[in-house]
């Protein structure tokens, strides 16, 4: 015990608080701002799909950009192929291709926007607080999960066209409904992780409300969950429109979107007519691979660990 | 029994702030239909009076952060009863504002979506507006020309800051006074947890803590996540402000130097129980408990004979020593807290244990105004 | 003694889950079609509340459905309400015709899935990783359908005709009369076989390329997973041969959420049969269900929700009845 009785205490603070100096004038480490925009930016696939989304907007909002003609103009008078006025050829109507091509992409583009928004919104609220009420509520919410999946998508979605019409708003809400569980699910598993951390114990000890706590640490420090699973549910909303719409009990004339071109086209997809139905396929696929894309890349560029893909 | 006990000198009268009386948890988890039961605080009685710095040390896993968190309100008790300024727990806001707690690990401690300012702020709704006034008040006499806002990083938050309540823009000067008083510039209240190295960190959380003006502050291992070369720096903070605002401190620590720096009082837990309550100077001149002893002689004497030379010297000693050194000097591994041993829990690794340690033995006052659980305190 | 317990309670669940779902199915089906709306534009209001009388239509929800689900364990499902057909006897027949694709389909899933999956992640970050991975962007991204018919243009018109053949290298039919089909002579003649192939192999193709994606995804992450787990790297450290590491270790860890993966994806396999069935015109369980849709038939929908409900649970239940099996963690506690 020798050593512990020489000890001076004062010998320690006076280290102490010269130390304290050192502390404060140590320098910080300098801010890093846009951690993860920058990783994402290093994402060549991810920057490039964001890019083409960007430009398939403003296209499909703006169509007089690169097409002279307006919708359902008649701008020749037989199918013609791809040509330097028709780009993309035209329809048996004489339709030029390219210009129906955009205003149906808004329709698509809408659509899977607003499922983006409606899903992301229920299911990060409905696995945020599944996770946190943990017991009886999150095991409710399984079991909806788990009910939903028994069915497919596909089935749920037509036959709810059916009662529902045809309104593009049904088929986002019902997309939305059949959608939100892929998020609630990652952000409840997020939650769940935050959960037991200490600044959540923090909060509660300086008694916030649990409703406090769900909207100002929970949720905030999911964003990255968040983002990665509604590009994720977008693609999957667009790829789900297009399916339905293809099998006839989507999106109906006069509306067009992607989906429904394909429908109209259904006739001439084998044959020498095949870019008819080959344009508004490969607009659906760019555009969800885009999505996924830019949902692996925000998940990479938010957590360095995870390696890509 | 436990009543009687608490009688010993080191917590005598009505004057304790907290008292705590044979307090159990039971942690019981699932684990595919079986149940398991962990028995982390089995029968603990201690008390602690207004202004006094009590450690609790022990091995990993004998129940300090299970106590820690039946204290601070994050968890219910399985039996006992603890009171706070002799009236019995109950955690309202009012509670709430008496107590806080600095936590151990300094990365996870705070929200890192939250501004310093924020994380800081947090507590502050506890307070009245009249409380929050005589701060203020305070404040300004003391350092009346200060500049005490810092215009926020961030378009949007730059623009909102003209519809900030006046509540708000009180709660941030007060902030950034508290900033101050841990040692922090001011200005670094619109930075975010990720922009600080630990120690900085470690002193937001302090300042969080002393917020609401606690009475009783408990800091769960405040210092062992912290690199060594930051552990003084923290203590003797945290020492300072104990004997300016006379804080009543619960402090948790593996470091038993740590703890004798800081601490008046220390009391030896094993396993859920105690071992030994005694106070600072007794305790680590004439340790009697065998346990206490034990991790007494586990400190590296040559460590603390280094200490007088530099504080460099002592950094490069720390370096390959983990905080978990008593460990080593004790025999045997310790027993699970699951099944704890009947009798003395510390029976399986006692050197002096004999038939009679199959009895528990009472946690019994000493001449010397000590209490301590042991049928051989000699 | 504990796994017996643990598949029991498996299976309660599941028979629980069947009834809620059954019950959701039969009463959704029936407050979104009314069979008896053909019967509103002849004006005759009594022609249809006898026809409602009759299918039961005006008692509670809770008769119908007990009624209906009493005759559905006889394996009566009832009889379409357009038409004359049993639903039973429909879904018979349409699961005859699907069920060799729909086998085959999985079947290929499952081995390229599963072998693209861990051949990505034993070459990380080589060539054969990337395409792996370029595969499944193209196999998630892509809408099936369009998917089938580039296949079809590509083997039944544009290669056949580059290459001056007369006939279609594929068929874009698939066989309809079951196996071997045409008359060849012998069944395990070479002409049969590859007549049957031509048939086959576009449609499985399509059945199967979104869940090759999916699978092979899912495989490579848990298959990188346990390669860079501790005891993986003890094993290496041990000196254990690297195939030895591969198959004993790596690989039976990494199957265990796969287990639980493709159980969850049976149900897109169905989704894959509605697509794949109506774009090469098989009349199978996929088609079963556009046909009904498209003419609003609710009893047939009813019976088909059913089955193919039933056919998701199933899956799950064996996936998590083979957890215990793949997972030794859960047999021993
Ligand atoms: N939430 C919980 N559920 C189940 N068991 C728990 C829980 N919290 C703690 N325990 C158990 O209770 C016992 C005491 O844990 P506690 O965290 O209080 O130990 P400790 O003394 O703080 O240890 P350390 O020094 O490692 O922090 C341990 O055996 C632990 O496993
Ligand atoms: S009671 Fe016995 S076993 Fe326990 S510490 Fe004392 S001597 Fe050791
Ligand atoms: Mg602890």
């Amino acid at each position: 015990m020798s050593g512990l009785e020489e000890t001076k205490e004062n010998d320690v603070s006076k280290q102490a608080s010269k130390h304290i100096k050192e502390t404060i004038v140590e320098s910080i480490p300098p801010p890093i701002k846009f951690r993860a925009l920058k990783r994402f930016y290093a994402n060549r696939a991810a920057t490039i799909s964001v890019v083409f989304l960007v430009a398939l907007i403003v296209l499909c909002y703006f169509p007089n950009l690169i097409t002279d003609f307006s919708q359902n103009e008649q701008t020749a008078f037989k199918r013609l192929p791809p040509n330097s006025t028709n780009w993309l050829g035209t329809d048996l109507l004489g339709r030029d291709i390219l210009t129906e091509l955009l205003y149906a992409g808004q329709i698509t583009l809408r659509i899977a926007i607003a499922v983006g928004i409606i899903s992301t919104f229920i299911g990060s609220l409905a696995g945020a607080i599944a996770g946190y009420f943990h017991k009886i509520i999150d095991s409710l919410l399984m079991r909806v999960t788990d009910l939903f999946l028994v069915v497919p998508q596909l089935v749920i979605l037509a036959l709810a066209l059916k009662k529902f019409g045809d309104e593009y708003i049904a088929m986002v809400l019902i997309i939305s409904l059949i959608s939100w569980m892929f998020t609630a699910r990652l952000v409840r598993a997020q939650v769940l992780s935050l959960k037991s951390r200490e600044f959540i114990d923090a909060a509660k000890m300086n008694g916030r409300s649990s409703i406090y706590i769900v909207f100002r640490h929970l949720i905030p420090n999911s964003w990255s969950v968040i983002a990665v699973s509604s590009a994720f549910t977008i693609a999957g909303a667009i790829l789900l429109e297009s399916t339905v719409s293809f099998l006839g009990f989507g999106v109906q004339a006069p509306l067009t979107s992607w989906g429904r071109m394909l429908y109209d086209f259904k006739g001439f997809a084998i044959g020498q007519y095949f870019y008819l139905f080959l344009s508004p396929a490969l607009a659906t696929f760019f555009t969800v691979l885009a999505f996924n894309f830019i949902s692996d890349g925000l998940r990479d560029a938010f957590d360095p660990r995870s390696e890509q893909s | 029994m436990s009543g009687v006990n608490i009688e010993g000198v080191n917590s005598e009268s009505l004057d304790s702030i907290l008292r705590i009386d044979d307090l159990h948890k039971t942690f019981v988890t699932r684990s595919r239909g079986r149940k398991i039961s962990t028995y982390a605080l089995r029968g603990v009685s201690f008390s602690i009076k207004q202004g006094e710095a009590v450690g609790i040390v022990g091995e990993s896993g004998c129940g300090k952060s299970t106590l820690a968190r039946l204290i601070a309100g994050l968890e219910t008790s399985t039996r006992g009863s603890m009171s706070f300024n002799n009236m019995p727990m109950r955690f309202t806001k009012a509670l709430r504002k008496k107590i806080s707690m600095v936590f151990q690990d300094p990365y996870a401690s705070l929200n890192p979506r939250m501004s310093t300012a924020s994380c800081v702020r947090e507590p502050m709704h506890l307070l009245s507006k009249e409380e929050l006034k005589v701060k203020l008040d305070k404040i300004y006499e003391e350092k009346p020309e200060e500049e005490w806002t810092t215009i926020p990083r961030g378009f949007l938050k730059r623009f909102f800051l003209k519809f900030e309540s006046k509540r708000a823009l009180a709660e941030k000067t007060y902030a950034s006074r508290l900033l101050e008083l841990v040692q922090l510039r001011p200005e670094w209240s619109v930075r975010y947890p990720h922009e600080f190295s630990g120690g900085q960190r470690q002193r937001i959380g302090i300042a969080r803590a002393l917020a609401t003006s606690p009475d009783l502050l408990i800091l769960d291992e405040p210092v062992s996540a912290l690199d060594v070369s930051v552990q003084a720096g923290i203590i003797s903070l945290l020492a300072k402000l104990q004997e300016e605002n006379e804080l009543a401190m619960l402090f948790i620590s593996h470091d038993l130097r740590v703890v004798k720096h800081i601490c008046d009082r220390v009391i030896v837990m094993y396993l859920g129980q105690i071992m030994e309550d005694a106070s600072s100077e007794l305790l680590f001149s004439r340790p009697r408990h065998p346990y206490t002893k034990a991790l007494i002689a586990s400190i590296p004497k040559a460590k603390l004979h280094e200490r007088t030379k530099g504080y460099k010297a002592e950094k490069q000693e720390n370096v390959h020593v983990g905080s978990e050194i008593p460990v080593r000097v004790l025999k045997g591994e310790i027993p699970s807290p699951t099944n704890p041993p009947q009798g003395c829990p510390f029976r399986t690794r006692c050197e002096k244990a004999t038939d009679e340690c199959l009895q528990k033995p009472p946690l019994a006052k000493m001449t010397d105004g000590r209490l301590i659980a042991c049928h051989f305190p000699y | 003694m504990g796994v017996t317990i643990y598949a029991l309670r498996r299976l309660i669940a599941s028979l629980i889950l069947l009834i809620i779902a059954s019950f959701l199915v039969f009463g959704g089906v029936r407050t979104i079609f009314d069979p008896t709306a053909r019967l509103s534009k002849n004006k005759d209001v009594q022609a249809r509340e006898r026809e409602r009388v009759r299918l039961g239509l005006d008692k509670p929800l809770i008769v119908q459905y007990k009624n209906w689900m009493s005759g559905v364990i006889k394996g009566d499902f009832g009889r379409e309400d357009i038409g004359s057909e049993q639903v039973a006897d429909k879904l018979k027949k349409g699961f005859s015709k699907t069920f060799e694709l729909a086998l085959w389909g999985a079947l290929v899933a499952a081995c390229f899935g599963i072998t693209f999956g861990i051949v990505a992640a034993i070459r990380r970050n080589r060539p054969i990783d990337y395409a792996v991975t370029a595969f499944s962007y193209f196999g998630i991204a892509v809408p099936t359908f369009a998917f089938a018919y580039v296949l079809m243009n590509m083997f039944a018109l544009w290669l056949p005709n580059y290459f001056g053949s007369s006939e279609p290298w594929l068929f874009t039919t698939a066989t309809t009369q079951g196996s071997f089909a045409r008359g060849y002579d012998g069944l395990w003649s070479l002409a049969s076989i590859s007549d049957y192939i031509r048939h086959m192999l576009m449609p499985i193709m399509v059945l199967s390329v979104q869940l090759i994606a999916s699978w092979s995804r899912y495989q490579r992450a848990s298959m990188v997973e346990a390669l860079q787990s501790d005891y993986i790297r003890t094993a290496h450290a041990k000196g254990m041969s690297k195939y030895r590491v591969y198959t004993r270790h790596a690989l039976r860890n990494s199957q265990v959420p796969m287990v639980t993966v493709m159980a969850l994806d049976i149900g897109l396999l169905f989704q894959g049969l509605i697509i794949t069935e109506f774009v090469f015109s098989i009349p199978g369980l996929g088609k079963v269900f556009t046909d009904a849709l498209s003419v609003g038939d609710a009893t047939t929908i009813a019976g088909w929700t059913l089955v193919t409900a039933t056919f998701v649970i199933l899956a799950n239940l064996i996936a998590d009845l083979l957890l215990p099996v793949v997972d030794p963690r859960i047999r021993t506690t």
